[in-house]
């Protein structure tokens, strides 16, 4: 299968503060693949160079061949991004934002069938600023979609949701990507991974502690002591304690 | 050309919908110039040796203050908005481009200026009884010449600005230096030399003296106009490399 993200090798500073020191994984062609780890861990700072926001300090990053911060023009409309916060503009209605948006890219998708998909169409002449957290989160994916992306990144996609929007997001990005388009979420959420990822990769301390599928993950702890079977968030849970905890020694 | 037309058209939109800024644009120069022309005694009656009365000053300080509440507040807000929401970064993920988002602040606050800047004109010479420009030529290219200057300093505020309040605060600011070298508490030849003198060398007094000039005196005069490019250029070439995204 064909490679759509290289990262290898990533190092990224803010001055005299390193937040990614060594982030590597690789992300196939039309898969989901997961990006999680704790608060402050640096999956955003990730995300950034993989869209080109921000310069990699040393490492390298390929998205589809090229490399974003260089080519950004290019990797603006291949890479479609949901932001971590749903930042849109609230005196707009939800058609009159996807019709400005379709307009910066030169192949955008047709805004009636996307808001179709999305099931955005009875909100159409909604106000952004009228909408529930579901809706904005639903309206936030249409924007990224809305060029004809190859990738699609959606950054805490779920976070505040109601279990039940929470199922409709979800359905929504297996829709998305049965439409052959590379999905990168970054989630907190272990029973969203679970669901949605054919793969995932886990950054601690801006390092890549874990990269295999769901399944892995859950077997490098899938008992518990007394016997019984662990979930994927307790599997997760302690493989980030037992890294914290090596980490706290070496740097002791 | 079309992601600028639908930026402009986003722009337009949040405009047109947020009462503030167009009471900001319209209400505050026209209530100002309606104010002085018939509530505030004594401004019909002349102040100097050609016969214009303050309010024939006041005049010109209207052109001034609609273009300061554009340029100073209005546009920064803008922006400084856009960055403190995550709107400047949601951009920056797609082919719009920098350029293009200001570009398209621009065109929206210049349409905003023309429309209350000419709406001011049409109340001052048919409403008021102000006399018609005696260069309308010059009064326009001093106008733009020296709204393009105040839209320049404008941009160094939005380049910066991390939030609204602190465009609006800054730009506030400005705005009070701006009315105070323009002559709004001290019109005409009641302003001390001192003060025209510097008012002379910076936006919003060279904006008010030429305006003046072109309009009662049929006049352009070369330094006012030297003056307002200098500084429709230094201060926006300044923002383009201050500029933050977030």
């Amino acid at each position: 299968m064909t490679t759509a993200v290289e990262v290898r090798e990533l190092r990224k500073t803010f001055g005299s503060t390193e937040v990614l020191h060594d982030v590597t994984f690789s992300v196939r062609q039309g898969e989901i693949f997961g990006i999680l780890g704790p608060n402050g861990a640096g999956k955003t700072t990730t995300i950034e160079c993989i869209v080109g926001a921000q310069r990699p300090t040393s490492g390298t990053v390929e998205v589809l061949t090229r490399t974003p911060h260089v080519d950004r023009g290019a990797i603006r409309q291949l890479v479609g991004y949901q932001l971590q916060s749903s930042v849109l503009p609230n005196a707009l209605r939800v058609r009159e934002v996807l019709e400005v948006f379709a307009r910066l890219y030169p192949a955008p998708r047709d805004v009636a069938r996307l808001m179709d998909e999305t099931g955005l169409t009875p909100l159409a002449r909604a106000r952004v600023g009228t909408l529930s957290g579901g809706q904005r989160q639903r309206l936030s994916i249409a924007l990224a979609l809305v060029g004809s992306p190859r990738i699609v990144v959606l950054d805490e996609l779920t976070t505040g949701l109601d279990p039940q929007a929470r199922l409709a997001m979800w359905e929504l990005v297996e829709r998305v990507s049965g439409g052959g388009i590379t999905v990168l979420l970054v989630s907190h959420a272990l029973d969203e991974v679970e669901r949605l990822c054919d793969r995932l990769t886990v950054v601690l301390e801006g390092r890549t502690i874990f990269t295999g599928t769901p399944h892995e993950l859950h077997e490098l702890a899938p008992t518990a002591p007394d016997g019984g079977r662990r979930s994927l968030q307790d599997a997760y849970l302690e493989l980030i304690e037992r890294r914290s905890d090596a980490a706290g020694t070496r740097r002791n | 050309m079309r992601e600028l037309a639908a930026l402009v058209r986003m722009d337009r939109i949040q405009l047109m919908r947020n009462p503030t800024a167009l009471v900001m644009i319209l209400v505050v120069p026209f209530g100002l110039l309606l104010l002085q022309a018939y509530l505030i005694p004594g401004t019909r009656t002349p102040v100097d040796a050609d016969g214009r009365t303050a309010i024939d000053h006041f005049a010109a300080i209207a052109l001034l203050v609609a273009a300061m509440s554009v340029a100073l507040t209005n546009y920064p807000a803008s922006i400084a908005g856009y960055r403190e929401t995550g709107m400047l970064r949601r951009l920056d993920a797609t082919p719009a481009g920098a350029g293009r988002v200001l570009l398209s602040q621009w065109v929206v606050s210049v349409v905003c200026l023309v429309l209350a800047m000419g709406a001011l004109c049409a109340l001052a010479v048919w409403v008021i009884g102000v006399p018609a420009p005696e260069n309308p030529g010059a009064l326009v290219l001093v106008a733009a010449l020296g709204a393009m200057s105040l839209m320049s300093l404008g941009s160094l505020i939005a380049a910066v600005a991390a939030n609204v309040p602190i465009a609006y605060g800054s730009g506030a600011l400005l705005f009070m230096a701006g009315l105070l070298f323009a002559g709004v508490w001290t019109p005409g030849p009641l302003m001390p030399q001192a003060l025209r003198d510097v008012g002379s060398v910076i936006p919003p007094g060279a904006m008010t003296q030429g305006v003046f000039s072109a309009w009662f005196e049929g006049e352009l005069p070369l330094m006012t106009v030297v003056v307002l490019i200098v500084w429709a250029i230094v201060p926006a070439a300044f923002a383009a490399r201050l500029f933050r995204w977030r």
